[in-house]
């Protein structure tokens, strides 16, 4: 009949992780539990004084997923509606980043296996890409057009095919 | 602690693929083929990501049901497609094109679902099966028993292929022709694999029988076409069981062009029909005795939900009838023609567009699909119907 306040498992104890470059950094356990591969390596009993380290997250991504864990871990269940809308917009503003950042974020998400951030960021792509011509998302993502014009003539006319761009079905009216 | 067995560095980078993650965010545009149509100009992994027949599946599982693309219509001249997302694109296109050596040189939907279409000449003698997406068509002869002395017909179209694991486009695909001679009413399928005509099937009336213009509903191994006097004729094409049924009574001053048989989100044969401005679904549900009765699920009041132009002294809108014009199974999404032109309306969420002005669309036939890349489906040269490949 104990309240059963704190989730099972739960502990005080502060995870430290090391940057590819060095840097340390803290977070609770249950923040750091949210990593697949964090969670890992403390069930491996492989989290010391020394830190975890994570040889290919740098410090500048490392920090904004600390912050997200963080965030996440203190309000892991039981919301009310208010703070399920909290959540949502903090998700929002922390996924407002340059298209570096959110590249590092893909990968080191992915990597770290932090299965929430990981589709935030995977979603906010393709948000990115959605709104853009072939051209603009060639720009936005440092893409080189590997195309032939011959190919891409092709491939043009076989876009034409199906639609082209989307917009309101003004024109019908 | 770190001296412990078993204590490793996670693993670099390297290893991480990064065309699943490039997967991961292609699969979250949204449904609409352009979006992947565009992003297949970016670069040539982007493209060899998109037309991979694996994505092409994940993509299927992850949006489930295909976008509305617009709706066919048999516009007097030419059959004409409305996209309901975007400018007119090829399909608009393809479709105008659509002609046919001999008599008016037309071709006239019949049917559309799952990627398919099905389209008839005037006299159905053919019918053409055309894939919108890839361009494939089939002609299909009819065989003669079911031209010669046939006072109505209507017909479906309709694959087989299983949810996700199969995509309709590159499926073979069944044709299913009923028709109405002598008191008699009949079924026939084709099976588009085998490329021939099964068994004819026939059951008696007890009344003369009217087939409704209108396409059929597809509900589990059945279909399912209006018939005059309350009737509802009903095929089940894996038994290859015909059976009129009863509409529910008193249904019968409901105007024909507001009513029509769909397929409610359970699985089970519904009517929608307007009356008074109300879209009234109703379900044929079976109980525990194994009868079947029809139950009312849902009221839509139409004209609080559209909107319809109101006049000072009263609503213009009760001038002209709603029809029902199209039903999409698959996404529950119905089209009705008002006095405003023609909308889509979506009956999970409410939501609605307006798709056209017309006011004289009596039959249109909705239109879904995912992206499907050219080229691939094995088109049919068609000669023997005068149809030329583009």
């Amino acid at each position: 009949m104990a309240a059963a306040t704190d989730d099972a498992g739960d502990s005080n104890e502060m995870i430290r992780v090391v940057s590819s470059d060095g840097e340390h950094f803290e977070m609770p356990e249950a923040a750091a539990n949210l990593s697949l591969v964090l969670r890992h390596m403390i069930e491996d009993d492989c989290a010391d004084a020394a830190g975890i380290p994570l040889a290919v997250v740098a410090a500048k991504p490392l920090a904004k997923i600390v912050d997200y864990c963080t965030k996440h871990a203190a309000k892991s269940s039981g919301l009310t509606i208010e703070e399920a809308e909290e959540l949502k917009r903090f998700d929002a503003e922390f996924i407002e980043v340059d298209t570096d950042m959110l590249y590092d974020l893909l990968v080191a998400a992915d990597f770290m296996g932090v299965e929430g951030l990981s589709k935030l960021a995977v979603q906010r792509t393709a948000d990115l890409i959605k709104g853009k011509t072939p051209e603009q998302n060639r720009e936005t993502f440092g893409i080189v057009n590997d195309f032939t014009p011959e190919e891409e003539e092709e491939i043009c006319k076989e876009n034409e095919w199906a639609f082209q761009i989307t917009k309101p079905p003004s024109r019908l009216c | 602690m770190s001296e412990a067995t078993g204590c490793h560095t996670p693993p670099a980078t390297a290893e991480i693929a990064p065309d699943d993650l490039l997967a991961e965010i292609l699969l979250r545009l949204p449904p609409h083929p352009s979006f992947l149509s565009r992003a297949s100009l970016v670069c040539k992994r982007w493209r060899r990501l998109i037309r991979d027949p694996g994505f092409l599946r994940r993509l299927r599982a992850f949006h489930r049901t295909p976008p509305v693309l617009g709706f066919f219509n048999n516009s007097p001249g030419l059959p004409r497609f409305f996209p309901t997302e975007g400018i007119p694109g090829r399909i608009a296109a393809e479709a105008s094109s659509l002609r046919r050596d001999g008599d008016d040189g037309m071709w006239w939907f019949v049917d559309c679902r799952h990627g398919r279409a099905l389209l008839r000449s005037r006299d159905w003698a053919e019918l053409l099966g055309w894939d919108p997406m890839t361009g494939e068509r089939r002609c299909i002869t009819v065989p003669n028993q079911m031209q010669a002395g046939a006072s109505d017909r209507n017909a479906a179209v309709f694959c087989t292929a299983s949810g996700v694991d199969e995509d309709c486009h590159s499926s073979p695909f069944h044709v299913v022709v009923v028709f109405t001679s002598r008191g008699r009413v009949f079924a026939c399928g084709y099976s588009s694999r085998i490329g021939a005509w099964g068994v004819l099937m026939s059951t008696t009336a007890s009344s003369p029988c009217e087939l409704y213009d209108e396409p059929p509903a597809l509900v589990g191994e059945a279909l399912y076409w209006l018939v005059n006097g309350s009737r509802i004729l009903e095929f089940q094409f894996g038994s290859q069981v015909l059976t009129l049924i009863k509409w529910p009574m008193g249904m019968n001053a409901i105007r024909k062009w507001s009513i029509r048989l769909v397929r409610l989100e359970d699985d089970v044969l519904g009517l929608a029909f307007v009356k008074d401005f109300n879209l009234h679904l109703w379900a044929r549900e079976v109980t525990d005795d194994g009868a079947s009765k029809w139950i009312q699920r849902r009221a839509i009041e139409l004209d609080k939900l559209l909107p319809l132009p109101t006049a000072m002294d009263g609503n213009w809108c009760r001038l002209m009838p709603v029809w029902i014009c199209g039903f999409a199974e698959d996404q529950n999404v119905v089209l009705t023609r008002t006095i405003a032109g023609v909308f889509l309306v979506s009956l999970q969420t409410l939501q609605f567009k307006k798709v056209s002005c017309s006011l004289l669309m009596k039959t249109v036939y909705p239109y879904a699909s995912f992206y499907v890349p050219k080229g691939g489906g094995d088109a049919d040269d068609g000669a023997n119907c005068g149809i030329e490949r583009l």
